[in-house]
């Protein structure tokens, strides 16, 4: 995922390599399809038709606004940590070669965990609540920004460095305003790779501890085989994730586009 | 690059990767410090259980032959959708990128379907699959080949000019175009992207395992937590990600020995 990004390579500049909204149909047909094929009382597959009345449902439940909060919180609280400690950790592992080393199995042992499988051990050892629901996203999503902040320390010209010493600044002032700026665009790039694992991994967490939250909420509706809502939660959660992902993108965007180091 | 320069790149970097010394002592280190700590009294928490508890648990698991079923149950199923999200997204994926006119016709679809996060899908399977190996791996499958797909897609769509232009001055056929030239090029970003592949298979597999179909690892650990036992429970972690480092390590060493021009992307791309 990270290499992809790293390794851009020249497109040829034709037609085909953008996005047109056309490339919508095959899956507009498929809802068409479904929605003249549909049996009106399937109730495995409800046609497309029926998923709003789903939605009326749910809301009437007075569960969706307090579920998407706090679904929303959690992501963004969790991908806040995530953020300062893969950071902090990419950084030290970036500058101690040793220390990289030392760490580089370890990391790849956690690393190939599922995250759901952390699950069922943290609710015994920390129990079930924010702790262990950010605890979680965050042994998730720590990782594309931990590496890609360790390969933006590298990364640091050698050159930048010694002119920050050679004009006296502080060793303080030297991490904040040249080793933190440099760092900047990595992390960046890190935290567009974790969000969408983020979301992921804060539904999961839901669904699994039944906390409040709109992972459980889906849970809960096909338990009890409600499937117009379980469609209708597959859309928002669809576009949830969407519009999270566009939200992160954006603050990137405007965070680099003025940023001094490339 | 030239060939000579990229083998010569591989020995030194897999030389001194080889075996990490002080990343192995590190974890030797950690699971004694773990031990000692426990032995002190140091670690207090109810359900963390000292290093040599896990491990008795994992040789009785091993010893009462408790942990074969399961742990052929979800490898069987992680390969079989990873071959099937493979190939299935390979030829998709090649499609897609030879034929401009089939990328501006989808790729827009495979890109709001791709953004359902994988997650919500389990229930949606659960309930129109049933509880079966089926399900597990139709979920895994389906997640894990829109990587290779797009990889595939944009790896051929996106094939440097400059060897378009060689492909035109040898008068290669089209067939011998694909065949030599695209796929060959494609092969580094479909590498990486298999390799996530792998990686999805295994996560939704056990996902699946542990909210739905009651077998393999993913639901031995449900059950060990549900039991309080929690030395079984820290077993069945630990195979897990046994299980997806070990995965990774073969396909990486696989995919090395079939390409070894791809040695340095592979080596950078394993930290």
């Amino acid at each position: 995922m990270i290499r992809l990004a790293a390794r851009a390579r020249p497109r040829r500049t034709s037609a085909a390599g953008r996005t047109s909204l056309v490339g919508l149909a095959p899956l507009l047909m498929l809802l068409l399809v479904w929605q003249l094929l549909g049996n009106e009382n399937s109730v495995l597959y409800p046609r497309p038709s029926r998923w709003p009345d789903g939605f009326a449902s749910l809301l009437a439940s007075g569960q969706f606004g307090v579920s998407l909060r706090a679904t929303v919180t959690t992501f963004l609280l969790a991908i806040l940590a995530a953020t300062l400690l893969g950071a902090a950790l990419g950084a030290l592992v970036g500058s101690f070669r040793l220390l990289d080393r030392a760490t580089a199995p370890s990391f790849t042992f956690l690393m190939s965990i599922p995250p759901a499988a952390v699950v069922p051990v943290a609710v015994l050892v920390v129990g079930i609540g924010l702790a262990l629901q950010i605890g979680t996203v965050v042994f998730a999503a720590i990782w594309p920004i931990m590496l890609n902040t360790a390969a933006a320390m590298r990364a640091v010209p050698v050159a930048r460095l010694e002119s920050a010493r050679m004009l006296g600044l502080s060793r303080r002032a030297r991490v904040w305003r040249v080793v933190l700026p440099s760092l900047v665009p990595g992390i960046a790039i890190g935290v567009l790779v974790a969000a969408p694992v983020g979301i992921v991994v804060t539904l999961l967490v839901e669904m699994l501890t039944t906390v409040p939250g709109l992972g459980s909420m889906l849970l809960a509706s096909q338990r009890s085989f409600q499937s117009t809502e379980v469609f209708a939660m597959l859309v928002i959660i669809g576009l949830l994730g969407y519009l999270l992902n566009v939200l992160v993108r954006l603050l990137q965007s405007l965070l680099l586009r003025n940023w001094p180091v490339p | 690059m030239p060939g000579e320069m990229r083998r010569l790149l591989h020995t030194a970097r897999s030389w001194p990767s080889a075996v990490n010394v002080v990343g192995l002592a590190t974890i030797v280190g950690g699971i004694l410090l773990w031990q000692i700590t426990h032995v002190a009294g140091l670690i207090t928490f109810q359900y963390v259980p000292p290093p040599s508890g896990i491990a008795a648990a994992l040789a009785d698991a091993v010893a009462t032959g408790e942990l074969w079923s399961p742990l052929t149950h979800t490898i069987t199923a992680v390969l079989v959708a990873w071959t099937v999200a493979l190939i299935a997204g390979l030829l998709l994926g090649v499609t897609v990128g030879l034929l401009p006119l089939a990328w501006t016709w989808s790729m827009a679809s495979v890109e709001v379907v791709r953004t359902v996060p994988a997650v919500a899908l389990v229930p949606v399977a659960l309930l129109v699959f049933g509880f079966s190996i089926r399900t597990e791996i139709i979920v895994a499958a389906y997640v894990a080949v829109w990587p290779v797909l797009i990889a595939g897609a944009v790896a051929v769509q996106s094939t440097h000019p400059r060897l378009l232009d060689v492909a035109r001055t040898f008068r290669l056929s089209r067939r011998e175009r694909f065949l030599k030239l695209l796929l060959p090029a494609a092969w580094p970003q479909v590498v990486v992207a298999a390799r996530l592949a792998l990686a999805l298979s295994l996560i939704l597999v056990v996902l699946t395992e542990m909210v739905g179909n009651p077998a393999g690892l993913g639901h031995a650990l449900v059950r060990e937590q549900q039991a309080l036992q929690p030395e079984s429970m820290w077993a069945y972690l630990m195979v897990i990600g046994v299980l997806g480092v070990v995965l990774q390590a073969v396909l990486n060493a696989a995919s090395r020995r079939a390409f070894p021009g791809l040695a340095p992307v592979l080596a950078t791309g394993a930290t």
